[in-house]
């Protein structure tokens, strides 16, 4: 009978209610979209930081972190790779030589860092195969090609189908060395990285640098990429950590942690800003319909309905425009959030020197549920909140002032 | 015109609390914007500093074509007239020389691929910060001519500690070998890997013997007061020297990583901003488009009394101008009170935080940096857009024929 | 009439003084590689760098032995003094005497010049790369400082681990001596150049004395070698390759 009388009410002035219901809408939709546009951002960044190269987690021998010599190689890749293929948390792993080496061409020579990759693999664990951009990645059987950055072959001053030879010092000790076809270039965002880093085939470098069929590290990734270290101790089980090293990204990269942690405090501040300024927006609105129906309550007063009920009432009609407003918000919100995380966001609109940085400015914004549910609770309280001094100072009315309220 | 104005004031206080809530809506957008910008502005500026006081400057001056290929066939001597310039600029507060080359550490059994950088310990200790970045020992000084202090990673690839000795192998300016034996006097961490994992100094003098350089050094790095005033210092010191020789680089340019960092994190703000105010904006309009609504009748008289409906419309406006000058200004004022505030008591940062900042060779703390363009461009957003919020109700208003909105309840 | 002046040309050609028809480019090729090695040799040279900025003079002696091992000693001037190098098969060790120390030369090192010269650390190690990693072609002949050459191309096996595209020699058609060697880029553009002149009998053969090498795309840069003395195929003691021999004193 109640929830009737407030439906009711709520929906015989149209534009009053559509207008509070409109500020809610708003309001949450600017909040889930702000909170997934953070998200998303956070999650761009460290998709970025470990998905060009490093993966989730790595495993080496014990030592190979902190000094990258080539005798600190795994000798019993076969043993590691089992524990890992059969890991359940693992959802790729990539096998890897890493040295360090010289790269020359005709015009000049660099040092660079020489990765040894298994071509079908490694697009599983990074994203090297989509940065290539002129010439194609590496063949799974192809031979004798290397990938090169951007930065490195205008410096060597070679372009596609170009020999290079590459130096580094094997297993021997004695120096390895052999010529290579540029395959393909890429460029990743950052410059550095395209200054230093070669790929070739897995087994061209294991010729290389004498390794038989050892290899340096296996790179691998996780359906949990926040919450590594459970994956770490389930590998750790099963490997000797006298001979082995498991390392997650937050042991590999951990500036990425603090600058995570950064975000999430930044996150909750953001959210209450929106969330205020919403609220005034409410807080607003709702009073100024209250007070539009002083006479209307007046009436219902002089009719013998008693305060409370009065107070009640404006409450739940409060309440009921909540709901309206919130399941049209959350509908609102995951439109928006699913058109914009479609194309990505590009943030070169709002900064002109993003433009010369062509990669890695695009954000997709990410909705969880737990956002859905905080934003609801947010104009929940708002509305309820925003409600109880409105339906306070109508239950307060005296009849006759009331009437006679212009 | 006055009439109007008396008007407008009159109609606008006539629901104090209504008035009160909207203009505390827009001085809040205005107060948290000026806010944040400030505090982002504060916190790259920050960044800036940390980042390029370790081992940047604020400028550089070099030989043409040395940051494409920093060998030291591109080294040059520090004429007179280049400290005379750098000493007439009132901005520049300091510069420091260097000489470096890339050479091989060699230390009982492990050579490694080094960048050897000779600095002037008494320049360096006004300018950069990387004497106070040393964990271990002590930094460099003109008393041990043949000191050198390594990065923490190199230290333990080489096997090496406090006194040990090193040695250092170059290709020297004029092709022949340099070599030198050298003592570590430090250990330092910059929390930047590259630095940490393959540099080590000397001093400036010990370097360009080494290198074989005579008097000749690879760069200048050089310090301002503010780096607002980069620019100028800049452009003045381009004036000065022979471009065709020598080139000035400014931070942006020696690091075009950190700029991308930055333009990321304003663009990300920017976008934030933008969502607060439309929240806002439509609060506003919600709010104002209620008020018209409530006032169907009054306009009504209006109307009927004769006045136009275009007058409405300007009533209405100056009435939203009126709102909205007043939530902008009193936004101002609480967003400069805070920014001034946090000027002096810069935020510290919780716990664990603070201590991975330092980790990092950041300072705890974050800073705020309010400029006169932070307020005039908050300003003129959320003016501009709660006077757009208006537009629409007062047209709506209008519409209204005068019978039917004397019965309009 | 006709068939007896055709039988005599047919009859003089095949024996015309020109032997060299008779060896192949490989053995041309071989040949130039072995003439400044034999299976031993000592040499005392000069080496003159001159480049923009700078110029120096180095004089060294060295001794080979077979195609693994080589042992340079600098005799001057004093601040290049009793620097060494040792190379054993593909591995090259250095010593510095200012720290005495031996170093071995790492990849990162191989590309540098050595000495600042127009040469590598890797060239001076490379044994036989012009046999081992060139096919070679004759091309025709040509005519340098009035003597007749035969001109050989030579291309890059495709698993040769040499930056080049290609190679192009010139060798005297009378002794196969060579004159003139042209370093090319895959893009066909010359990279370097090196001309040799000035041939005497040095011990057991005839070498060309004066080698100068020009890089093309670095201007003025050039690299002069005088070699002083030399001998060939003579008795070495093998201690010479070893890396005491690098540390000893005097």
């Amino acid at each position: 009978m109640f929830f009737k009388m407030a439906w009711r009410n709520v929906w015989r002035n149209k534009r009053r209610s559509w207008i509070i219901i409109c500020t809610m809408v708003v309001g949450l939709v600017g909040m889930l979209f702000s909170l997934a546009f953070m998200e998303g951002m956070m999650r761009q960044t460290l998709a970025n930081a470990l998905g060009t190269h490093i993966g989730h987690l790595e495993i080496h021998k014990k030592g190979f972190e902190n000094n990258k010599v080539i005798s600190l190689s795994l000798e019993n890749p076969e043993e590691v790779i089992q524990v890992v293929a059969e890991e359940p948390g693992v959802v790729a792993y990539s096998p890897r030589v890493v040295s360090s080496g010289l790269i020359s061409s005709s015009e000049s020579s660099s040092g660079i860092t020489i990765i040894g990759i298994d071509p079908p693999k490694e697009p599983r664990v990074t994203t090297i195969k989509e940065l290539v951009v002129q010439g194609d990645y590496l063949d799974e059987n192809g031979a004798f090609q290397v990938l090169i950055g951007q930065g490195l072959a205008e410096k060597l001053k070679v372009g596609l189908e170009d020999k290079i030879v590459l130096m580094a010092q094997d297993l021997t000790g004695d120096i390895g060395s052999g010529a290579y076809r540029v395959k393909g270039i890429f460029r990743t965002a950052s410059p550095n990285f395209d200054k230093y880093m070669v790929y070739l085939n897995l087994k061209d470098s294991q010729k290389l640098l004498s390794l038989g069929n050892r290899i340096s590290e296996v790179a691998i990734t996780i359906d949990t990429p926040r919450n590594p270290q459970a994956v770490q101790n389930a590998l750790l089980t099963r490997l000797d950590s006298e001979e082995y090293e498991v390392l997650t990204w937050k042991q590999i990269i951990p500036i990425m942690v603090s600058q995570i942690e950064f975000f999430d405090q930044f996150i909750y501040i953001f959210f209450l800003v929106i969330c205020v300024a919403m609220g005034f927006g409410i807080v607003n609105t709702l009073l100024m319909a209250t007070m539009e129906r002083i006479r209307e309550f007046g009436i219902m007063m002089a009719l013998g309905v008693r305060p409370q009920k009065i107070f009640r009432l404006v409450v739940t009609e409060s309440v009921l425009l909540c709901l309206c407003g919130t399941v049209l918000g959350n509908l609102l919100s995951y439109l928006l959030v699913l058109y914009v995380s479609q194309k990505g966001l590009n943030l070169s609109i709002f900064s002109k020197s993003l433009e010369t940085f062509g990669i890695g400015n695009f954000i997709y914004p990410h909705l969880t549920i737990s956002m859905v549910l905080i934003g609801a609770v947010a104009v929940f309280a708002m509305g309820i909140l925003a409600s109880l001094y409105p339906g306070y100072k109508a239950s307060r009315l005296r009849p006759v002032e009331a009437l006679r309220y212009i | 015109m006055r009439i109007f104005l008396k008007m407008a004031w009159r109609n606008v206080w006539r629901h104090k609390r209504r008035t009160l809530l909207t203009v505390a809506a827009i001085a809040f957008a205005v107060a948290i914007s000026v806010f944040m910008r400030g505090l982002q502005r504060g916190t790259y500026e920050q960044m800036i500093n940390n980042v390029i006081r370790i081992n940047t400057g604020y400028l550089q001056i070099h030989k043409k074509g040395f940051w494409d290929n920093k060998t030291l066939k591109y080294t040059f001597k520090p004429e007179d007239h280049f400290l005379e310039i750098l000493s007439r600029q009132p901005q520049i507060t300091s510069f420091a020389q260097r000489a470096e080359a890339n050479g091989l550490a060699s230390a009982e059994e492990n050579t490694n691929g080094v960048l050897i950088i000779g600095l002037d310990p008494q320049a360096e200790a006004k300018a950069t910060t990387l004497k106070e970045k040393i964990k271990k020992g002590k930094f460099l000084s003109e008393e041990i001519p043949q000191g050198t202090i390594v990065g923490e990673e190199l230290a333990k690839n080489l096997n090496t500690d406090l006194g040990d000795q090193i040695t250092l192998l170059v290709q020297g300016f004029d092709g022949s070998l340099g070599a030198g034996l050298y003592s570590v006097e430090g250990i330092f961490r910059t929390g930047d890997p590259e630095l940490d994992r393959s540099v080590v100094f000397l001093n400036l003098k010990a370097a360009q013997e080494l290198f074989w350089l005579g008097d000749r050094i690879s760069q200048i790095l050089i310090f301002v007061d503010d780096i607002s005033n980069l620019k100028r210092v800049a452009q003045n010191l381009r004036a000065g020297l022979d471009l065709k020789s020598y080139e000035v680089m400014t931070w942006d340019e020696l690091m075009p990583e950190l700029v991308q960092l930055i333009a990321f994190d304003n663009a990300s703000g920017q976008l934030f901003l933008a969502l607060l105010i439309v929240v806002v904006a439509f609060g506003i309009l919600n709010t104002v488009l209620m008020n018209v609504f409530e006032r169907v009748k009054e306009f009504g008289v209006m109307m009927a009394l004769g006045m136009q409906p275009k007058k409405i419309v300007g009533l209405v406006f100056i009435e939203s101008t009126l709102l909205s000058l007043m939530g902008v200004v009193f936004g101002n004022i609480v967003g400069f009170g805070l920014n001034l505030y946090f000027l002096h008591h810069p935020i510290s940062l919780s716990e664990s935080l603070a201590r991975a900042m330092e980790e990092f060779g950041f300072t705890a703390k974050l800073f705020v940096k309010p400029t006169f363009s932070t307020f005039l461009e908050v300003s003129i957003a959320v003016f501009v857009v709660s006077l757009i919020m208006t537009i629409y109700p007062t047209i709506k208003a209008t519409r209204f024929k005068p019978v039917e909105a004397l019965r309009h309840i | 009439m006709k068939k007896i002046i055709l039988l005599i040309c047919l009859f003089l050609i095949a024996n015309s003084p020109n032997k060299a028809f008779s060896i192949t480019p490989q053995e041309m090729v071989k040949k130039v590689d072995d003439l400044l090695r034999g299976e031993s040799n000592t040499m005392t040279m000069q080496m003159i760098v001159t480049t923009p900025e700078w110029s120096r003079e180095n004089i060294m002696e060295s001794w080979s032995l077979g195609t693994d091992k080589v042992f340079v000693n600098i005799l001057s001037p004093a601040k290049d003094k009793d620097t060494r190098f040792l190379k054993l098969e593909y591995n090259l060790w250095m010593y510095i005497p200012k720290v005495e120390k031996v170093i071995k030369i790492p990849p990162v090192m191989m590309m540098q010049s050595f000495m600042g010269s127009d040469f590598s650390y890797d060239d001076m190690v490379k044994e036989s790369s012009m046999v081992k990693d060139y096919v070679p072609h004759l091309v025709g002949q040509d005519t340098l400082e009035q003597e007749k050459n035969y001109v050989l191309e030579l291309l890059p096996k495709p698993d040769a681990p040499v930056v080049y595209g290609k190679l192009k020699l010139w060798v005297r058609t009378k002794d196969l001596i060579p004159t003139r060697e042209e370093f090319y880029n895959e893009k066909k553009e010359i990279i370097k150049v090196m001309v040799f002149k000035d041939v005497k009998k040095m011990g057991d053969r005839f070498i060309p004395t004066y080698w100068e090498m020009t890089n093309l795309k670095k201007k003025d840069h050039k690299t002069i070698i005088k070699i002083q003395k030399a001998q060939f195929n003579i008795k070495i003691d093998p201690s010479i390759f070893t890396k005491r021999n690098l540390s000893r004193i005097g």
